[in-house]
């Protein structure tokens, strides 16, 4: 074996391993078994995976056949793949890099390229390993519900194929932003997810449509997730259809979809070519990785985005070079000779730094969501619930690693060892991040109470719970990816108005007191498992 | 002040760090010595709160540390071996954060951290972002934090690593200055730092405490158990598997080896007849103690 190959195999290992021993992993895992299995909904009801519209206005949908649960599960995978998994690898050279490992690593032969790929097919595989679990749910369903014979081929096709360009695409841009100004963190998540719509959506979209007769039936090139390239292909398969009136996903309708034979996407050499040669996208974002390495040379390393560097005044550059400098330093003075200080620690008053210190390490995030709260409480009715979604869309990434800001930094036996620090952090860290949310959006909050008392409480308990869902998942996995890609697919629901999701009340979801009690229940719940977990690490050593 | 009651770590893993450790440590500084490994940080985590004991518990000034972390906290300033800190905050801006946490606040926090900056001799590079921070001015930042809220229990691990000599001279002395009315526990490596401050000196091996003693009743029972030798080079290797060597020097007329003897004068001659007996260091006793040749 080469070289090279031994070198990215090494890193493979060591970074599949370090992430399967994470409790981030346990947590997407369960919740990718949760949402495959709720995927498939059971035959003969009301919701369905794949449906579609015939020209008297029928809707129909397949019957449970291998070729139907793998064309729905193969949906959901370039979705998870896509949406999901970009969160779930994000940030590995930003790791590298906090941790000091970097420089230990630019140390060794080890040339750029070898260190990029390495991380790409570390992220290919362990996506290709979280992904996979789809699979056996898929399996189970057939098991389950399944109709004829388990055609291997109809099955598990479509997954590989709408699955694995979309894995190497994440895996690639994943490392860009990673190496990219101002992209490694939670700026880039924010990033990443607006720029979904332009790669899940209008590109592939635009490719598809056929200019002669304005419909959707041409298999885009770039589709990265194969959303568009599934919609066409199944119109290619179901000449029926009314053009336009294909519907993916978990789809609930208002009566019971009666369910036909269906051959499944037609896995023709279009189709294979086009999806193989997918895989190809992953090189432009990896060539412009390699031109934005720095190699953790922080001499080398870019300043974000529209931060200019400072001059440093010259007196402070005499104390960088050489800290004795003697020139502006008073003579040193005695432990003995400082005046006495009188301290009252509180749990208050470390809640109240906490939160302060939220907003200080908020970069330009801060003043956006204080700017969006404002226009969300002073704008007409109408134009509050998109004012407000992006107040809550930007939220996330400011609060998403606050829980987990020592164990990131290294400072937990520094911070956790102050007086003022309550015997539960994760409550502490509950206090801070619920005052800084509360803070932040007392504008719109006060609007919603004096609209109504029922919309106030809907606010409030929703962005208590968001405080909650930022704190607990940011203990159990310590760091903010996982909380703000889950929190960004709760937000997304809500906004598409997704029955029961609407945790601020802000998209019209009336949902009465029952439903915003379990949202704060619900919250309670995340944070009573965060409370043991972090007692568990406690006792082991491990925090 | 602080009595330290049979306290025992053991790892989930099966890792014991701690056992069955007592000590009583009063006003002063502690030495505590022992290799990689041995539980000084083990026993520093505990002791500052940070990590629980599987058995035992210490009592700070009649607070039971462990039932009650916060009664000791109050009067604590830890500075732990390794250590990260926000690199996007300055560092006036982090230990205004941390004195918050200590519960100070107002021109006083703001003052202390004026001065506790021209202590660690930082003042001048009080408002840049830690970020940019050598590893020496980050310790610097870490032993300011820990003597921010005048603590009564200091606890210092490892604290002069990354210190210039001149810095770690400073540090010394400051930690001399500090121990007046105060516990402070020093762990390290470097014996001549325990030697500069410390007033007495525990060794701990395998997570179990070896010694306690001042650095001169130490010294005195390293007395008659030191001994230098010249030795061909080739020799060397094979000397060294033989007996515990505690320092060598290559000259020209051959290798010095300084080497202790549990023994004494009865045990070397064996192996190095012409051997003499030097004046023992505190890093002689040291090494008689952890190979357990002082009481």
């Amino acid at each position: 074996m080469s070289a090279l190959a031994l070198q990215i195999g090494a890193q493979v290992a060591a970074e599949v391993r370090t992430r399967l021993r994470s409790s981030g992993t346990l947590v997407a895992l369960a919740t990718i078994l949760l949402g495959a299995y709720v995927w498939i909904p059971a035959p003969g009801g009301k919701a369905t995976s794949v449906s579609w519209r015939l020209a008297d206005g029928t809707v129909q949908t397949s019957v449970h056949s291998a070729a139907y649960i793998g064309a729905a599960m193969s949906f959901l995978g370039g979705f998870l793949a896509i949406a999901v998994g970009f969160y779930l690898v994000a940030g590995s050279i930003r790791r590298d890099r906090e941790r000091r490992i970097g420089a230990i690593l630019a140390a060794t032969p080890l040339p750029n390229a070898a260190y990029l790929l390495g991380k790409v097919f570390a992220h290919v595989a362990y996506l290709a390993l979280v992904t996979g679990v789809i699979v056996p749910i898929g399996v189970y369903q057939f098991l389950r519900f399944g109709v004829g014979p388990f055609d291997a081929l109809a099955f598990f096709g479509p997954i590989v194929l709408l699955t694995l360009p979309g894995i190497a695409f994440v895996a690639a841009m994943a490392v860009l932003f990673d190496v990219a100004p101002g992209l490694s963190g939670r700026m880039g998540w924010v990033l990443w997810f607006i720029l979904l719509g332009v790669i899940v959506g209008a590109l592939p979209v635009a490719q598809s449509l056929n200019p002669t007769t304005g419909i959707s039936d041409r298999l885009p090139i770039f589709d990265p997730m194969g959303g568009v390239t599934v919609s066409v292909l199944i119109g290619r398969s179901l000449p029926q259809a009314q053009p336009g009136s294909i519907s993916t996903g978990h789809i609930v309708h208002q009566e019971v979809i009666p369910a036909v034979a269906w051959s499944g996407l037609p896995l023709d050499a279009d189709f294979v070519t086009l999806r193989l040669a997918g895989i190809l996208w992953a090189l432009p974002p990896l060539g412009l990785a390699l031109l934005l390495f720095d190699r953790f040379d922080p001499a080398r390393r870019r300043l974000p985005i529209g931060r200019k560097a400072r001059p440093v005044p010259v007196s402070e550059a005499q104390v960088l070079l050489d800290p004795q400098a003697p020139a502006s330093a008073p003579s040193a003075p005695s432990f003995a000779n400082l005046a006495a200080v009188s301290a009252r620690p509180s749990a208050f008053l470390s809640v109240v730094a906490d939160a302060v210190l939220l907003s200080k390490t908020g970069s330009i995030l801060r003043w956006a969501v204080v700017l969006l709260g404002l226009l969300a409480a002073f704008l007409p009715t109408s134009a509050a619930p998109m004012v407000g979604a992006g107040f809550l869309l930007l939220l996330a990434p400011l609060i998403s690693e606050a829980s987990c800001r020592e164990a990131l930094a290294g400072a937990g036996p520094l911070v956790f060892s102050q007086p003022g620090v309550p015997r539960s952090p994760v409550l502490w860290k509950l206090g801070s991040v619920s005052l800084f949310v509360l803070v932040v959006s007392l504008p719109f909050l006060l609007r919603a109470l004096f609209t109504s008392p029922a919309r106030g409480f809907a606010a409030l308990s929703g962005l208590l719970f968001v405080a909650a869902l930022a704190v607990s998942f940011g203990i159990l996995s310590g760091g903010g990816k996982l909380f703000v890609g889950l929190y960004l697919g709760l937000w997304y629901a809500a906004l598409n108005r997704v029955p029961y999701l609407d945790f601020c009340g802000l998209f019209g979801g009336d949902l009465g007191l029952p439903v915003r009690a379990a949202y704060l229940a619900a919250g309670g719940a995340f944070v009573g498992i965060a409370m043991a977990v972090e007692g568990r690490r406690r006792v082991s050593g491990s925090r | 002040m602080l009595e330290i009651q049979r306290l025992a770590k053991k790892y989930p893993s099966g890792t014991v760090a701690l056992s069955d450790f007592s000590l009583t440590v009063g006003e002063g500084v502690l030495g505590l010595l022992g290799p990689n490994g041995a539980g000084k940080s083990t026993l520093m985590s505990i002791l500052a709160t940070v990590t629980k004991p599987t058995a035992g518990t210490f009592i700070w000034e009649g607070v039971d540390g462990v039932a009650n972390p916060l009664g000791v906290r109050r009067a604590l300033g830890f500075l732990p071996q390794d250590f990260g800190v926000y690199d996007k905050l300055t560092a006036r801006e982090f230990l205004l954060y941390l004195g918050r946490l200590k519960g100070l606040s107002g021109r006083d926090l703001k003052r202390r951290i004026d001065e506790i900056l021209a202590l660690v001799n930082l003042h001048g590079a009080a408002d840049r972002r830690l970020g940019g921070y050598s590893g020496g001015m980050r310790q610097r930042v870490g032993i300011a934090q820990a003597l921010l809220g005048d603590p009564k229990l200091l606890i210092v691990d490892e604290p002069t690593v990354g210190l210039d000599p001149e810095e770690r001279v400073r540090f010394r002395n400051l930690l001399a200055e500090v121990a007046h009315g105060r516990v402070v526990i020093l762990s390290t490596h470097i014996v001549s730092d325990v030697e500069a401050v410390a007033s007495t000196i525990a060794v701990v091996r395998a997570g179990r405490l070896v010694v306690h003693e001042t650095p001169e009743t130490l010294l005195r029972s390293a007395e008659g158990k030191v001994f230098r030798a010249v030795v061909p080079s080739e020799r060397l290797a094979e000397i060294q598997t033989r007996i515990p060597v505690s320092n060598l020097a290559r000259r020209a007329d051959g290798v010095h080896v300084r080497f202790v003897d549990a023994a004494g004068a009865a045990g070397h001659r064996a192996v190095l007849p012409g051997s003499e007996a030097v004046e023992p260091s505190l890093e002689d006793a040291y090494l008689l103690a952890q190979l357990g040749g002082t009481p």
